[in-house]
């Protein structure tokens, strides 16, 4: 009973194979993250050091979203070790 | 003829009551479309609210930080993202709550806020008191309506472990974010409304719980919780309630065996 893993997570990561939960949803997180590294790099080249401060705000989503590439990605790696 | 008019007047800043409920309305309906019509678009609409806020953090300065609202689709993405199915679930409360809570400590660092700023603070007011005493008849109310999914502690290093968990990555993060960080932004542009909003986007996050009536005790719960650090300023209280609201639903003694 929380909204950080609930029913639809419980679902979806033990009803499913983890290789299509990875290339549907993981790959959305990575797409998402991609997408904001890329405006974060416009908005850096545009703002130079003055936009430094602002910048600072992606990291919050950015951070996060590295941790879940990383989970998908060394997932889907041990995967095809283990094959 | 002269012109009074300024050459480059700025748009008229939309007001913020309309800014904040359309993002909470953004959010009920990325929470329906997940549940009713499938997780992939859900997450797209999650990842286009948060990409739009984040943008428009950029494009126009505004008395709102916006970059703070976007912690709750993130929550919702990692919380899809982050569980890996060999790991038993108790562990899955860890891998997501603690990338939201290096979301939220980052958030503060780029806003400027500090730990009191938040709720964290080490004092204790007497509302706190409310949202403590509301945890456990919320968490029988929620019993009666959800059946939580059942703990295998065997993976949790035993029970103990298991309450750390959840005080730590459970009732911290959600507290800090939906009460110290989001509420707060609400409260501040909508005083004592932003309690009632803050309650409505607290609640929309336990639609996928596939539980109305749990939606609904939530909903009163991130009202009594909303009230109390309203109240006191501080998160003690809420973290405090949160707790015994999930020990409740999960019937901890028994778990415990005591």
């Amino acid at each position: 009973v929380s909204s950080t893993v609930n029913e639809m997570t419980l679902r979806t990561i033990q009803g499913h194979p983890y290789d299509v939960v990875s290339t549907s949803i993981g790959v959305l997180g990575i797409l998402l993250l991609l997408t904001l590294l890329v405006i974060q790099e416009l908005w850096n080249a545009k703002a130079g050091a003055a936009g430094t401060r602002r910048i600072a705000i992606f990291y919050s989503i950015t951070v996060p979203l590295c941790m879940s590439f990383g989970v998908v990605v060394g997932l889907r790696v041990l995967s095809l070790l283990r094959n | 003829m002269i012109s009074t008019r300024p050459t480059h007047a700025r748009p008229q800043e939309v007001r913020a009551d309309v800014v904040l409920a359309t993002y909470v309305a953004m959010v009920v309906t990325a929470e329906a479309v997940t549940v009713f019509v499938n997780i992939t678009s859900g997450l797209l609409v999650h990842a286009g609210i948060i990409v739009a806020l984040l943008i428009r953090h950029f494009v126009r300065e505004s008395t709102i930080p916006l970059s703070v609202l976007a912690l709750p689709p993130l929550l919702r993405v990692l919380s899809f993202t982050m569980p890996i199915p060999e790991l038993p679930v108790s562990a899955w409360y860890v891998l997501v709550g603690l990338p939201v809570l290096v979301a939220c400590g980052l958030a503060m660092r780029a806003t400027g806020w500090w730990l009191p700023d938040v709720g964290l603070r080490l004092r204790v007011h007497r509302s706190e008191l409310v949202a403590v005493a509301m945890g456990l008849p919320l968490g029988w109310a929620a019993s009666q309506v959800y059946s939580a999914p059942e703990i295998r502690l065997d993976g949790a290093g035993g029970p103990w472990p298991f309450v750390g968990v959840m005080l730590v990555f459970v009732a911290l993060p959600e507290e800090l974010l939906f009460r110290g960080m989001v509420q707060r932004v609400f409260s501040d542009q909508l005083d004592g409304a932003g309690v009632v909003l803050g309650a409505i986007l607290f609640a929309a996050m336990y639609v996928p719980s596939l539980s109305p009536g749990l939606v609904v005790i939530m909903g009163i719960a991130g009202l009594a919780f909303g009230w109390a650090v309203a109240k006191s300023g501080n998160l003690g209280g809420a973290i405090a309630g949160h707790a015994l609201l999930l020990a409740s639903v999960w019937d901890l003694p028994t778990v415990l065996g005591i």
